[in-house]
């Protein structure tokens, strides 16, 4: 009981007062029940590898656990659970670095997968049709970006994260981190617009 | 909002894609609260992104519930091994099991015996393969057929008359004409004599 209303502290309260660090880790399923669904999708969209996202998210916690001594609570759980991803995504990449397409041939997601998850947002078929083709053309979007801009974008505009906290994050100035948003989202609005236009 | 977008009141595509990265243009919330063209201009490229999000979203919450149950935890000591180990150990041998089941099934179904079959079934298999060949070795050895034997009796009946008793072979004769055809062995002559 104790861990489970530590781990909605951390959960709900990114800026309220931190639970004790190893009181929550120490609770590492549950901190793998809240937190798994974002540090997959995160790596699997940094990566583009389903295989090597999820062992990366295995890895992940398993870190977290090890070193749950050395987290003070300076940054919320959330966060140094991603900072710990960040760095396994890029020690990933550099390793893998020659493999990296290949593998992501082989065990990427597919859009259409995706798709079957998408809540229709009216109730019409045609609007349920609309998202799905907008759906897609982001998706295609997102994987013609840069690693570092898809990375950027995908903590951005998927975990609604803020700026000071991606800068602080990725390790790079907040205006590094604007300039690589601004990149990737126009990049992402002219596929869609094309898409839109083509549409019709 | 920039001046270039005063004369028109409505927002630049910088201006859209800012409110985006960077949240509401300091000046514009009230006039985009207000302006549909404005809001349809933000939505065009918020609801693509909102799609993209929810999906991955529930996407990556499926995912997470199939994985979890089967996960090892680091917090589990090592007296768990046990317990660990036994579905391995399991599927192994329920897989050494079919292996073996799949190479005997096509021996039996050919009817041979496998050559790691044990002594013992293998002399009995040797002792009823003689008695067949031996079978078939006699049936062979029938030089007609039963159903021609009363016409070999008569060639032979007659062909024998004039020969000398070495070289006849009565026996034989006499042998097929009581065994094979009754009828003429009982002739209305023979039953006289």
């Amino acid at each position: 009981m104790a861990y489970a209303a530590a781990n909605e502290m951390a959960v709900s309260g990114d800026t309220v007062v931190a639970p004790p660090a190893v009181l929550v880790l120490d609770d590492i399923e549950g901190v793998m029940r809240l937190y798994r669904a974002r540090i997959l999708r995160y790596a699997m969209f940094a990566l583009r590898d389903r295989d090597a996202a999820e062992t990366i998210t295995q890895e992940c916690f398993f870190k977290a656990y090890r070193a749950r001594e050395s987290f003070r609570g300076d940054c919320s759980l959330s966060t140094w659970l991603m900072q710990i991803a960040v760095n396994l995504v890029r020690d990933y990449a550099r390793s893998k670095q020659f493999q990296f397409w290949k593998r992501a041939q082989t065990s990427a997601v597919d859009v259409s997968e995706v798709t079957e998850f998408l809540k229709h947002p009216g109730s019409s078929a045609e609007s349920g049709v609309l998202a799905r083709e907008q759906l897609k053309a982001v998706w295609a979007a997102v994987e013609k970006l840069s690693r570092m801009q898809r990375e950027v974008f995908l903590l951005r505009f998927v975990e609604e994260m803020e700026l000071r906290e991606i800068a602080e994050l990725m390790g790079m100035k907040e205006s590094t981190v604007k300039s690589h948003l601004y990149r990737a989202l126009n990049t992402v609005r002219s596929r869609v617009i094309t898409e839109a236009g083509g549409a019709q | 909002m920039s001046t270039e977008n005063l004369k028109s009141g409505h927002l630049t595509e910088r201006e859209v894609s800012q409110w985006l990265v960077e949240g509401p243009v300091q000046g514009a919330s009230r006039h985009v609260q207000n302006c549909w063209t404005c809001q349809a201009k933000l939505a065009e490229v918020q609801a693509p992104l909102t799609a993209f999000r929810s999906a991955l979203a529930e996407w990556s919450e499926a995912q997470t519930v199939r994985p979890l149950l089967h996960q090892t935890s680091v917090t589990r000591n090592d007296s768990d091994w046990g317990r660990r180990l036994w579905l391995p150990v399991a599927s192994f041998a329920l897989g050494a099991l079919l292996l073996v089941g799949y190479a005997k099934v096509p021996a039996l179904l050919r009817g041979r015996s496998s050559g790691r079959l044990p002594v013992a079934t293998a002399a009995v298999t040797t002792d009823s393969d003689e008695a067949l060949l031996a079978q078939v070795d006699t049936e062979v050895s029938e030089a007609v057929p039963d159903a021609m034997a009363p016409l070999t009796d008569l060639v032979a009946w007659d062909s024998s008359e004039g020969l000398s008793p070495q070289t006849a072979t009565p026996g034989k004769h006499e042998v097929r004409k009581s065994s094979t055809s009754p009828a003429i062995a009982k002739s209305p002559r023979d039953v006289a004599d």
